[in-house]
C-alpha cells in the first residue's frame, strides 16, 4: 500500500507529498491496481486484454455491484504481480450513485471486493476514451486530487485518429503530471507498454491544481485538452457534423419504426434463447440420465447408490441444465450491448415502463424471464439504478417462464378437451396475467417499500460499431461461471434435499401390489403349452409388472416426506379446491414447477412420464376419497391461475437472493408471490363452483 | 447551474434556483409552454435538429444537475441537437471555442422531461 495516501470515503484529497512511484520488486505480497473510467471507454475491454480469463467476479459487500479482480503476473521486466480491480463505469466520483460511493471508498481504501483485503490502491488506471477526451478528463481530475500513483490511459485511440484528432501523449503527460498511455483495447495495442507505465505509475504533480468545484474543474479539464491534443487541420470545422450513428438513429430512435424494429430484434433473441438452447438443454438431459444409470448399474443397491444417481448426478443436471440459456443470452445481450444498439433500446422502452416504476433497461430482463428467471435476473446488472434493479428482479419471476408451459398444457388440456381454439386463449390468458401482476407489483413496489422518483433518463449512446466476438464470448464464460460457482451450488443442494423428500422414508409395498407380483409369478409358473401363446403371456405377465410398479410407486410417493408434507398442509389448500394428490404436486413444484406434472402422474397413475400413453386419462379421471374428481373444473382453474402467478422455483429464489445481495428480497418475493397466487385461486375458484 | 434569479424578469413566473443541495422548487410552467425563456433562453426540447446553442442555465434536481454536469451537459457548454422527441440527442461539445471537438462523436440520450428543463441560449 502506498504509505503516503491517507485518503476519506468522503473524496478528500490525499496529504502526502513527493513522488513515490508503485512499489515493485520489494517485498511483500501482490499489488492492488484499481481501473477507473466512465462507462463506454473500453475498460472492462482492457480488462480482459490484460487479464483473459484469468479473473473471479464477486461483488463488494452489501452491495448488488460486481468486482472483477485478475491477479496479473510480473512481466519480463521484473517486479510484483498485481491484482487488478475493475471498478464500475462512472462520470464522477462525487455523485451520489453506489456506483460512485464505491470507487471512493475503493481509493480511500476503506471498501474492497469481497475476499480482498482493505487498503488503498498502490496505484490506479484511469481509462478515458479519445474521442471525448475532454469529458473524460475531468474524472481524472477528480483522480489526481486523490494523490495516488496514477497512469491515465488514452483507449480507442484509433478511432481518435479516424476523427482527425492526434493525442500528444507526452504533451498530455506532462500537463497531467503522471504517465499517459495510447491504447486500442479491442485490438490489443499499448498493452504491452502499459505494463510498463503502471510499474513505474508516480503520486501526480498536475501542472494547474486541479480546483474541486465543478466549473473549475470543466475548465481545468479542458485546458489540458488543449495542451495534450493536436487537431488536425479542418477539425474544428467539421465538429458536430452529422456522423453515420446519427443517420442510424433516424430510423432506429423512429417513435413508430424504431419501436417495431426494437420488437422484432426482440423476438429475435427470445426465440434463439427458447428454441436454440432446447438443443444442448437435451444433450446436457440426456447425458445426465446415463450417467445416473451409469452409476446405477455400477454401484450396489442401496441409499448410497439412490443419492449418487438420483441426488447428486440428478442435481447436477438439474443445475448444469439452465447453463445454455445463460450462456445464449448473456451472448446476445453482449453483442447487442456492443454494437451501441442496446442503449438505443433502452430509451425506447422506458416510456412503456416508467409508468410502472420500471426504467427501460428492464425490459430485457423480464423479456428474458419469459424463457427463464434466472438468466432475467442476472441480466438486471445492466439497471443503474439500484431500486429499480431490485423492483425488476422481484417481479421478473411473474413472467410466464418456459418451465410453466408443460402445467398450462396439462391444465388446459384438462379444461378443454378437444377444444384447441379455447386452450389457446387460455394459454395467452397466462401470458397477460402474468406480465399484469408483474408489472403492477412493480408499481406497487415503486410506491411503497422501494420508494423513489422515477429518475428521468440521461445516457450516453455510445456509436454503432462492429460488435467484438472476443468480449462476448469472455463475458458469457465469465457469466456462465458465476452461475455455476454461485447459484449453481444453492441449485445442487436444493436439488438433493428435494430427491431425499420425495424418495424417503422406503415403505413397503401396498398389498395390493404384493398380490399383484405373486399373480405374475403364479400365472409364470402355471403356464403349460396349451395355455396362451408365449407372446400372448409375456404382454399379460408385463401388464400386470407395470400395474404392480405403478401401485408401489405411487404409494412410495404418497408416504414419502414430500407426500406427508402434502397431507399436512392440505387443508391450507382446502379453499382452493385442492386434494391431498394436488397438494403434493403443488408442494413438490415449489421447489421446481416443471416436476408437477411428473409428481402428478406419479401419485395418480404410478407413472413419473406423463406422456405414456393413458396417463393424461388417469390424470382427467383420477377420483378423490369423496369419489369426485381430483381435477374438477374448479381445481383445475384454481391450479392454473395458482401456476401463473406462484413463485415455484427455488434456484430462482437463490439467485434472487444472490442478485439482491440478501436473503430478505428473496423471502419477500416468495411471499408477496405465494399470497398473489392463494387469493388470485381462490378468487378463480369460487366464481367458477 | 446557474441560478435563475438574476437572469428573470419580474412578469415571468417562478422558477427555481437550482443548488448543488437541495432539489429545485418547481417550474410552475406548464411543460409545453413555449414561450422563451429569460433572456431569450429557449427549452433544449423546443430546438430543432442540427441547432447548436449553448446551455444557459438548467431547472434541475441535484442529482439530475450532477449527473448531467458529469456527462459535460454543463452550463456554457455547447450543444447540438441531433433529435429531438424521445429520447432528446444532443452532441455536447466544449466551452472553450478550441475545445469545441473535444465532445467528439459523443452523443447523449435525455429524456423530455429533462431537456425540457435546460435553456439554451441560441447564437445571435
Amino acid at each position: 500500500m502506498n504509505a503516503t495516501h491517507t485518503g476519506t470515503s468522503a473524496g478528500s484529497e490525499a496529504e502526502g507529498a513527493g513522488h513515490a512511484t508503485a512499489r515493485d520488486g520489494a517485498g511483500g505480497g501482490a499489488r492492488r491496481i484499481a481501473l477507473v473510467g466512465n462507462p463506454n471507454t473500453g475498460k472492462t475491454t482492457l480488462f480482459n486484454r490484460i487479464s483473459g480469463l484469468r479473473h473471479k467476479t464477486g461483488n463488494f459487500p452489501g452491495t448488488t455491484l460486481e468486482a472483477k479482480v485478475a491477479r496479473v503476473q510480473a512481466g519480463v521486466e521484473g517486479g510484483r504481480d498485481a491484482d487488478l480491480i475493475d471498478l464500475p463505469g462512472i462520470y464522477s466520483l462525487e455523485l451520489e450513485q453506489e456506483e460512485s460511493r464505491i470507487c471512493r471508498e475503493v481509493l480511500a481504501g476503506t471498501a474492497a471486493p469481497r475476499g480482498e483485503i482493505l487498503g488503498s490502491p498502490d496505484a490506479v488506471v484511469i481509462v478515458t476514451d479519445a474521442t471525448n477526451l475532454a469529458r473524460n478528463l475531468m474524472l481524472v481530475g477528480e483522480v489526481l486530487r486523490r494523490r495516488l500513483p496514477t497512469v491515465v490511459v488514452v483507449n480507442m485511440i484509433d478511432l481518435a485518429s479516424a476523427d482527425g484528432i492526434e493525442i500528444d501523449a507526452a504533451a498530455l503527460g506532462e500537463a497531467l503530471g503522471c504517465g499517459v498511455v495510447t491504447t486500442s483495447a479491442r485490438v490489443g495495442r499499448g498493452v504491452d507498454e502499459l505494463r510498463v507505465a503502471i510499474r513505474q505509475a508516480r503520486i501526480p504533480a498536475p501542472a494547474m491544481p486541479v480546483p474541486s468545484d465543478p466549473e473549475g474543474l470543466k475548465h481545468w479539464a479542458e485546458e489540458m485538452f488543449v495542451r495534450g491534443v493536436r487537431a488536425t487541420p479542418g477539425s474544428q470545422e467539421r465538429a458536430f457534423e452529422e456522423t453515420r450513428s446519427d443517420r442510424v438513429d433516424r430510423v432506429l430512435l423512429h417513435p413508430v419504426l424504431g419501436t417495431l424494429i426494437f420488437a422484432l430484434v426482440m423476438t429475435g433473441l427470445f426465440y434463439t434463447i427458447f428454441s436454440l438452447a432446447h438443443f444442448p438443454m437435451g444433450w446436457i438431459e440426456w447425458f445426465f440420465e446415463r450417467g445416473a444409470k451409469l452409476a446405477e448399474g455400477v454401484l450396489p443397491e442401496g441409499a448410497v447408490r439412490d443419492l449418487v444417481s438420483h441426488g447428486v448426478i440428478g442435481g447436477v443436471g438439474a443445475t448444469v441444465v439452465f447453463l445454455p440459456q445463460i450462456c445464449l443470452l448473456f451472448f446476445l445481450i453482449s453483442v447487442l450491448e456492443d454494437t451501441g444498439y442496446l442503449a438505443r433500446g433502452a430509451f425506447l422502452m422506458d416510456r412503456l415502463l416508467r409508468p410502472f416504476g420500471l426504467p427501460g433497461h428492464a425490459f430485457v430482463p423480464l423479456l428474458s424471464s419469459h424463457a427463464c428467471a434466472l438468466p432475467g435476473i442476472m441480466a438486471t446488472r445492466a439497471i443503474p439504478d439500484p431500486k429499480e434493479r431490485l423492483a425488476t428482479i422481484l417481479v421478473a419471476p411473474f413472467m410466464t417462464c418456459s418451465a410453466r408451459l408443460p402445467v398450462y398444457v396439462l391444465l388446459t388440456t384438462l379444461l378443454f378437451k378437444d377444444r384447441p381454439a379455447m386452450a389457446a386463449v387460455a394459454f395467452i390468458g397466462c401470458y397477460v396475467l402474468g406480465i399484469t401482476a408483474g408489472v403492477l407489483s412493480a408499481l406497487l413496489a415503486r410506491r411503497t417499500i422501494l420508494k423513489g422518483k422515477a429518475r428521468p433518463m440521461a445516457m450516453e449512446l455510445p456509436c454503432y460499431k462492429w460488435p467484438s466476438l472476443r468480449t462476448a464470448s469472455l463475458t458469457t464464460f465469465d457469466r456462465g461461471l458465476v452461475f455455476l460457482k454461485k447459484a449453481g451450488t444453492n441449485i445442487l443442494v436444493i436439488c438433493i434435499a428435494l430427491w431425499w423428500l420425495g424418495a424417503y422414508p422406503k415403505v413397503a409395498p401396498p398389498a395390493e401390489a404384493i398380490a399383484l407380483h405373486q399373480q405374475v409369478v403364479d400365472e409364470i409358473h402355471g403356464w403349460t403349452k396349451d395355455g396362451p401363446t408365449p407372446e400372448v403371456m409375456l404382454k399379460r405377465v408385463e401388464e400386470l409388472q407395470a400395474k404392480a410398479d405403478h401401485l408401489e410407486a405411487s404409494h412410495a410417493k404418497a408416504h414419502s416426506f414430500m407426500g406427508m408434507i402434502g397431507r399436512t398442509v392440505q387443508p391450507v389448500f382446502a379453499p382452493l379446491n385442492f386434494d391431498w394428490q394436488l397438494t403434493v404436486g403443488v408442494m413438490a413444484s415449489f421447489a421446481a414447477r416443471e416436476v408437477f406434472v411428473s409428481t402428478m402422474a406419479v401419485v395418480v397413475a404410478g407413472e413419473e412420464d406423463a406422456e405414456q400413453d393413458g396417463v393424461i386419462d388417469q390424470i382427467a379421471s383420477a377420483k378423490r376419497a369423496d369419489g369426485s374428481l381430483v381435477f374438477s373444473p374448479a381445481a383445475s382453474w384454481g391450479a392454473l391461475v395458482f401456476f401463473v402467478l406462484a413463485m415455484q422455483c427455488l434456484p430462482t429464489l437463490a439467485v434472487t437472493a444472490r442478485e439482491s445481495g440478501n436473503l430478505k428480497w428473496a423471502l419477500l418475493q416468495l411471499g408477496w408471490m405465494s399470497m398473489v397466487a392463494y387469493i388470485a385461486a381462490f378468487v378463480v375458484v369460487r366464481i367458477m363452483s | 447551474m446557474a441560478t435563475l434569479a438574476a437572469n428573470l424578469e419580474p412578469t415571468t413566473t417562478a422558477t427555481a434556483t437550482v443548488t448543488t443541495s437541495g432539489r429545485a422548487t418547481t417550474d410552475r410552467r406548464d411543460r409545453s409552454d413555449s414561450r422563451p425563456g429569460p433572456d431569450g433562453t429557449v427549452r433544449l426540447a423546443r430546438l430543432a435538429p442540427g441547432q447548436v446553442g449553448v446551455i444557459a442555465f438548467a431547472d434541475l434536481d441535484a442529482q439530475d444537475g450532477a449527473l448531467l454536469r458529469a456527462m459535460g451537459v454543463s452550463e456554457k457548454a455547447t450543444v447540438k441537437v441531433c433529435r429531438v422527441g424521445e429520447p432528446c440527442v444532443v452532441a455536447v461539445g466544449g466551452v472553450r471555442p478550441d475545445a469545441c471537438r473535444c465532445g467528439g462523436t459523443c452523443r447523449i440520450g435525455l429524456s423530455r422531461r429533462l431537456a425540457e428543463r435546460i435553456w439554451i441560449r441560441l447564437p445571435a
